[in-house]
């Protein structure tokens, strides 16, 4: 889960915010018990407890604008059922503590979508997987079942495709069924490039459509134009030492300057970069064929020691961000100048599509001394960044510029049609937008709709609504009170009204989510499970079946000493 | 003469004022919810990955040890280093006051030079139709958001016009040389201009009314009719006379101004794009950068509280009375 998405911004909310805001106004007044009973009023009142008052919070419209608006909306939508609940708006800082300490009742959160959650085992494992339900642990909603770590564990050890995609797909279904947390939407990541400076945009699937490399090296430069830049309001969340790295952002940037053994090509598939080839000797040995004649930017040869040694120090220093990503290595063995054979704790399907991607090669001969001078690299303040990347690093202002310029001994020197590569931090997306016309910025991502409109109404400028990775949903508590009952938690999923959310704060930019895998995620996508179109009548009915009732004004009754009678739905 | 024992006594409060803040930001920022860790809140963090994160920060002392850590750097001058981008704090800051100061000096000495000659005219020419729509101007531009006149602004003379730049403080791909070299280039001042211009226009509101209203009651004094009566010519008076004479307010409050002046505007700096210390700060808060957030927040604190001093000094030099009353209006 990440804080930082910021696909929506402030000012395209004022139609939505304003029909939603009046709605909810209206639902302060009606909904929460307060109107008519929505389902059988209970025969025996003393029999019943109404239901203790719910928090339902989210982040802060500036934290994140669209997960706030969800909030909004999906409280107005809930409360219809009956039940009370409190809006909360908190900080990043109270929202993850919040989320460590499992101290929510709703709590509106989201996973963003990185290129390599096409291979959906971060969405799928650490989210569910039973082994990370205690407090800290990445499982917040406490979802358990034995049925489901056994189908997770076959997915992420299985080296077949399609079979890891029948597990993958499995574990969608069992979710959806057993509604977990209830999906709401995937966002349209925005972006949009000018057309004027270059032409033959490709985008990559996922958040980052033209920042990335694959994209990069498609563009072609019209009338000689060199520099390619980068308008964005994202500050990177730590930067330059790749010790240090703690987002998204900043690794992938630190993939301009460094190599990965691998990258991922516009339709997210795995294909060489610092690696010539890959080949698994058996489910837990990867033997990795380093390209010919590599150099770093100061002319010192890439090497299998290079290899290791980046490897190691990961796996030895720590860098927590890339801590799942180096967990499954367990040691390499140099078998040629050009040849490293990876040994893995226990199988991992996604070691080359996740850990090989992530993790760049650094080099030794600069590495090494910087291990021996600091307690941790990361405390290296003027880091050299000599990799041996497409592009070399020449200056960093933080809060306003990284300057990058070509490479031209790198193997993609001659695809990529500019010199210089600028990642531009703006203040605000109005003057990125007015930038983006008028030339002084040739591409953008993270754009609200607002913006994208006037963008895509501008001549010489291609605006793109790209499907999506990322998934955003409500975290509930399924160990706590009535959520324990699958049925009250299908109930919640029926009162859910997606396609309000998609037509009105996201202006039709985005798809209903029916689990943690978007519809843009071809390969493992699965469409065929339950779904839970909105339907008031069913929610009730769910509600009525594990026995809930409601009283005179309308608000949820519990029987007391209430016990949950589904708990968990197998697959059949 | 200003009188060493309330030199003594004020320089005795600054002293103790800094104190207090240098202490208030060490825990303000960290009874605060959340920490530098929970901007990557993840599934993935595993809860000896966060520690080791913390570890990494420094944050897994106990509270007092940070504290005494804390207040021995400062001492001597150690602010820490920038988790966001390793850079250590103090010569940041001040690089960033550098280019903060750029906007803010020359808007400042605009709005204080120009300001109080508006401000004079006006009172002169008391509810006549300049000072009528003058004083509605100036309280218009007061009362205008500098984000929606700064917006504005750009659309104009950068998007529509295209004659001058969007923001930053120099094109895209230029690397910044020293901070000579920046005061120095034609191409930060020309990215200079609208924001010094918003600022300004923002900030001379206050010198006119100040001076408008003080002058207004200074032209009702004996020696005015005086100097009529004694045929001196009317610029004189109104400027040579009663506009010195209204002047004590406004330099007090300029020195104010330029003690505020080193923090910049968050919002100016946001629209403008421009690196100063107002956005720095602002981007340090929303990433739990504790180092440069506290060295910011120090910085600015430490300037107002200094240029507070400076102007009561000035204003007991300017009007001795206020060593006795300690206020001046």
């Amino acid at each position: 889960m990440s804080s930082n998405y910021n696909g929506v911004n402030r000012r395209e909310f004022i139609v939505g915010t304003a029909a939603s805001g009046a709605v909810v106004g209206l639902a302060g007044c009606t909904g929460g018990g307060n109107g008519e009973a929505p389902g059988t009023i209970a025969d025996d009142e003393d029999e019943y407890e109404p239901l203790p008052e719910m928090e339902f919070a989210s982040v802060a419209q500036d934290e994140d604008a669209l997960r706030y608006e969800v909030g909004n909306l999906a409280q107005r939508q809930i409360e219809a059922l009956g039940i009370r609940t409190n809006r909360e708006v908190v900080d990043v800082g109270t929202y993850s503590d919040k989320l460590n300490d499992r101290e929510f009742d709703f709590m509106i959160a989201a996973w963003t979508g990185g290129t390599e959650r096409l291979f959906p085992y971060y969405n799928l494992f650490y989210s569910f997987h039973s082994q990370f339900a205690n407090l800290q642990g990445g499982n917040y909603t406490m979802f358990e079942s034995d049925e489901y770590d056994e189908m997770v564990e076959n997915f992420r050890d299985e080296p077949n495709e399609q079979r890891r995609i029948e597990y993958a797909q499995n574990c969608q279904e069992i979710l959806a069924e057993n509604v977990p947390i209830i999906f709401t939407v995937h966002p349209d990541a925005l972006v949009a490039a000018n057309t004027d400076q270059f032409t033959n945009w490709q985008e990559m699937v996922g958040l980052y459509a033209y920042n990335n490399i694959p994209s990069l090296t498609e563009i072609e430069s019209v009338d000689g134009e060199d520099q390619v830049v980068f308008g964005t309001t994202e500050a990177l969340e730590t930067y330059p030492n790749f010790f240090n790295v703690t987002g998204p952002d900043a690794l992938r940037l630190h993939a301009f300057t460094y190599d990965p053994l691998v990258r991922l090509n516009l339709e997210g598939g795995p294909t060489p970069a610092a690696a010539e080839d890959w080949e698994w000797v058996d489910e837990t040995t990867l033997d990795v064929t380093l390209r010919a004649d590599m150099t770093f930017h100061d002319g010192e040869p890439v090497t299998a020691e290079d290899v290791q040694f980046t490897f190691d120090a990961i796996q030895e220093q720590g860098i927590p961000y890339l801590g799942s990503d180096i967990d499954p290595y367990g040691s390499s063995e140099i078998l040629d100048d050009r040849t490293v054979r990876f040994s893995l704790d226990n199988p991992f399907s996604g070691f080359v599509q996740i850990s090989l991607y992530r993790i760049p090669i650094v080099p030794e001969h600069i590495w090494s001394d910087a291990i021996d001078e600091y307690d941790h690299p990361s405390e290296w303040s003027d880091p050299d960044m000599t990799g041996s990347g497409p592009f070399e690093f020449i200056d960093y202002e933080p809060g306003t510029q990284i300057v990058f310029e070509k490479n031209q001994d790198h193997y993609l020197a001659d695809d990529l049609d500019f010199e210089e590569f600028v990642y531009r931090i703006y203040g605000s997306q109005s003057a990125i937008i007015g930038d983006l016309e008028s030339g002084d910025v040739t591409f953008t991502q993270y754009m609200g709709a607002e913006h994208w409109n006037q963008a895509n109404e501008t001549d010489g400028v291609r605006a793109v609504s790209n499907p999506g990775l990322d998934a955003h949903g409500i975290w509930i508590p399924n160990n706590e009170g009535p959520f324990r009952d699958v049925r009250f938690r299908k109930a919640l999923a029926h009162a859910v009204n997606q396609q309000e959310m998609i037509d009105i704060l996201l202006q039709g930019s985005g798809d209903e989510a029916l689990h943690p895998i978007a519809p843009a995620n071809v390969r493992y996508h699965n469409d065929d499970v339950q779904e839970y179109p909105l339907d008031l009548d069913r929610a009730v009915e769910l509600l009525e079946d594990a026995g809930f009732r409601w009283n005179e004004s309308g608000e949820l009754l519990m029987p007391i000493d209430w016990e949950p009678e589904v708990e968990y739905i197998p697959l059949e | 003469m200003v009188s060493l024992s309330y030199l003594g006594k004020r320089l005795g409060l600054m002293v103790v004022s800094l104190y207090a803040v240098i202490t208030i930001l060490f825990f303000l920022f960290r009874i605060l919810p959340g920490d530098p860790t929970s901007r990557v809140v993840s599934p993935r963090f595993s809860a000896e990955q966060q520690e080791q994160l913390m570890a990494q920060y420094g944050l897994d002392e106990p509270l007092h040890t940070q504290y005494i850590l804390y207040m021995r750097n400062f001492a001597v001058g150690d602010l820490g280093q920038s988790f966001q981008h390793g850079e250590p704090v103090l010569p940041f800051i001040l690089d960033r006051t550098i280019n903060t100061l750029i906007l803010t000096v020359p808007a400042i000495l605009i709005a204080f030079i120009l300001g109080p000659f508006i401000g004079a005219l006006f009172a002169w020419h008391r509810n006549g139709r300049l000072d009528n729509y003058g004083t509605a101007i100036a309280l218009t531009t007061y009362a205008a958001p500098i984000f929606w006149t700064g917006m504005i602004a750009l659309m104009i003379f950068s998007f529509t016009l295209n004659i001058l730049p969007s923001g930053g403080m120099r094109p895209a791909g230029d690397v910044p040389g020293t901070a000579v070299d920046r005061v120095f280039s034609l191409v930060t001042w020309q990215h200079a201009i609208l924001p010094i211009v918003i600022f300004a226009l923002w900030r001379i509101s206050r010198p006119i009314l100040i001076t408008r209203n003080t002058m207004i009651d200074v032209l009702g004094d004996d020696f005015i009719q005086l100097k009529k009566a004694e045929g001196t010519p009317e610029s004189t008076i109104r400027y040579r006379h009663a506009m010195r004479n209204s002047l004590l307010p406004v330099v007090h409050y300029g020195a104010l101004a330029i003690g505020y002046a080193f923090g910049g505007s968050v919002i100016l700096e946001t629209v403008f794009s421009w690196p100063g210390l107002g956005r720095t700060m602002w981007d340090a808060v929303q990433a739990h950068d504790y180092p440069v957030v506290q060295g910011a927040f120090f910085l600015m604190s430490f300037m107002v509280i200094l240029f507070n001093f400076i102007a009561d000094i000035v204003s007991s030099w300017l009007d001795p009375r206020v060593k006795d009353e300690g206020v001046v209006e």
